[in-house]
């Protein structure tokens, strides 16, 4: 495909050579290309790591793996707003573009932050199946097809950030809140709607009525506006305030019907 | 008593934000209705507001029914909400949604309302509790609101309170399982929106008296 030569993208990116050190802007000037994605963009700032002033400086430092919005590793602030890198046209991006490192995820450099917290989060609310057992447990119960097509939903979650990256309720890096944001609460709804994954509902419903839980939400509802998956977080989150309240009543006064 | 795990530690601020949620509704929600409607005899006419106070002052076990359906659920509810706007933060310059502005409206609101009923309390109760007997609590009311910036602080008070009750009447019932879709959750907004526009036009008329005499 031919280049338009007259065109450029303007772009400034946040650079941090390593976690303690300090932060600088960084202004590039990158030939036009139809189709831009803003991976495309780095990448080529990562052949051809010159400046706008046209001084040489080190390519930038970011994390990308699936390019199709599936995987959630180049989830950054572009135009101040957390968004998948490899889902976010040029073409529909306001210039010069400010790309800037998720800010409640401990920095590595540059672009690249430690999303290990995310999955710390999915394990404290059991967010998984237990099909092993110590003989064969046999096959499962079938789902209906409509609470397939509903779970299937939820089930697009990618563990990308940007709900715990727009949510005024989860830490800062150094802030004092200490919500685990709402894709993790989402989760707990989704396996608990799972027939083999109801039978430890309870163990995820007490893991969210902890001080980083549900009762974390402060109800701004960012998260359901920036997930790029359209998952309905605010109706999962509201589900389990729901949820937990049975659930403290059974842990309180003792289960109801045998359960 | 063995030390709580930090487990349990959690499960109590899980608890108390349950119940600060609770007792915005039940009972200062319902304490701050019915203080609406008290004032709304003074549209009648001074003495019918004088006396409805002076029934008011002179209810059986008077200060045990404050302290214990108002001071108290007062306290415990500004305690944990002050707890709630310090662990949180605002982002609305990135995030400028209308939700968003709620929530910052909501814990700003909250701070203004806890400030003016420290003031209210103190300016007006005592003055009122101190008054001897044939006394009006009307004419106290009027010096206490004589001083334009008095005026205007009251009227940002008594505003800030009603904002904070609307609102947090649509947060209580996502926040107890109630409205769980995104439309169940649209109409209680609408339901609140009507709301505050009665209150406001309720609290609109309440301070015209007040100002007019």
């Amino acid at each position: 495909m031919a280049t338009d030569s007259s065109r450029i993208i303007k772009m400034r990116i946040k650079r941090q050579d390593s976690p303690d050190a300090p932060s600088r802007w960084e202004d590039f000037e990158i030939p036009w290309k139809p189709n831009m994605n803003v991976v495309s963009v780095l990448m080529e700032i990562r052949a051809h790591p010159v400046l706008a002033n046209g001084q040489t400086t080190t390519p930038v430092v970011w994390e990308s793996v699936c390019l199709e919005e599936v995987c959630g590793a180049c989830t950054m602030l572009i135009n101040g707003v957390a968004r998948q890198a490899c889902s976010t046209l040029i073409d529909s991006l306001e210039q010069p573009i400010k790309l800037e490192p998720l800010t409640k995820f401990p920095l590595v450099r540059d672009l690249k932050v430690d999303r290990q917290k995310l999955f710390e989060h999915l394990k404290q609310v059991h967010a998984w199946i237990d099909i092993d057992g110590v003989f064969d447990l046999g096959p499962g119960p079938r789902m209906s097809q409509h609470k397939r097509d509903w779970a299937y939903e939820l089930s697009k979650c990618m563990t990308c950030g940007c709900c715990f990256e727009a949510c005024p309720n989860t830490k800062r890096a150094d802030g004092p809140a200490n919500f685990m944001g709402p894709a993790p609460l989402s989760q707990v709804r989704l396996f608990n709607a799972h027939p083999t994954g109801a039978m430890h509902a309870g163990v995820r419903l007490n893991a969210i009525m902890n001080d980083n839980g549900v009762s974390g939400c402060g109800n701004a509802q960012n998260c359901v506006r920036v997930c790029p998956k359209s998952i309905p977080l605010t109706t999962s989150i509201a589900d389990m305030n729901r949820q937990t309240l049975k659930q403290s009543f059974k842990n309180a006064l003792g289960s109801f019907g045998g359960k | 008593m063995a030390e709580p795990t930090l487990l349990q530690q959690g499960r109590r601020i899980n608890f108390l934000k349950k119940l600060q949620s609770l007792c915005g509704v039940v009972p200062l929600g319902i304490f701050f209705c019915f203080h609406l409607v008290a004032n709304y005899t003074l549209t009648w006419s001074i003495p019918a507001y004088d006396a409805f106070s002076h029934f008011l002052e002179t209810m059986p076990y008077k200060d045990l029914l404050e302290i214990v359906v108002i001071f108290l659920p007062l306290l415990f509810h500004a305690i944990i909400g002050i707890y709630i706007v310090f662990t949180g933060s605002n982002n609305v310059s990135t995030y400028g949604y209308m939700r968003n502005w709620r929530y910052l409206f909501q814990r700003i609101t909250g701070v203004i309302a806890f400030a003016f009923l420290v003031w209210h309390v103190i300016g007006l109760k005592w003055a009122v509790s101190l008054m001897p007997d044939g006394g009006s609590t009307f004419s106290i009311l009027q010096t206490a609101v004589a001083n334009p910036v008095a005026l205007v602080a009251f009227i940002i008070g008594v505003y800030s309170c009603l904002y904070h009750f609307v609102n947090g009447l649509w947060t209580f019932c996502i926040t107890w399982g109630i409205t769980l879709t995104p439309r169940s959750q649209q109409i209680t907004s609408y339901l609140c929106l009507a709301l505050f526009v009665v209150g406001a036009f309720f609290v609109g008329q309440m301070i015209f008296c007040m100002v007019t005499g």
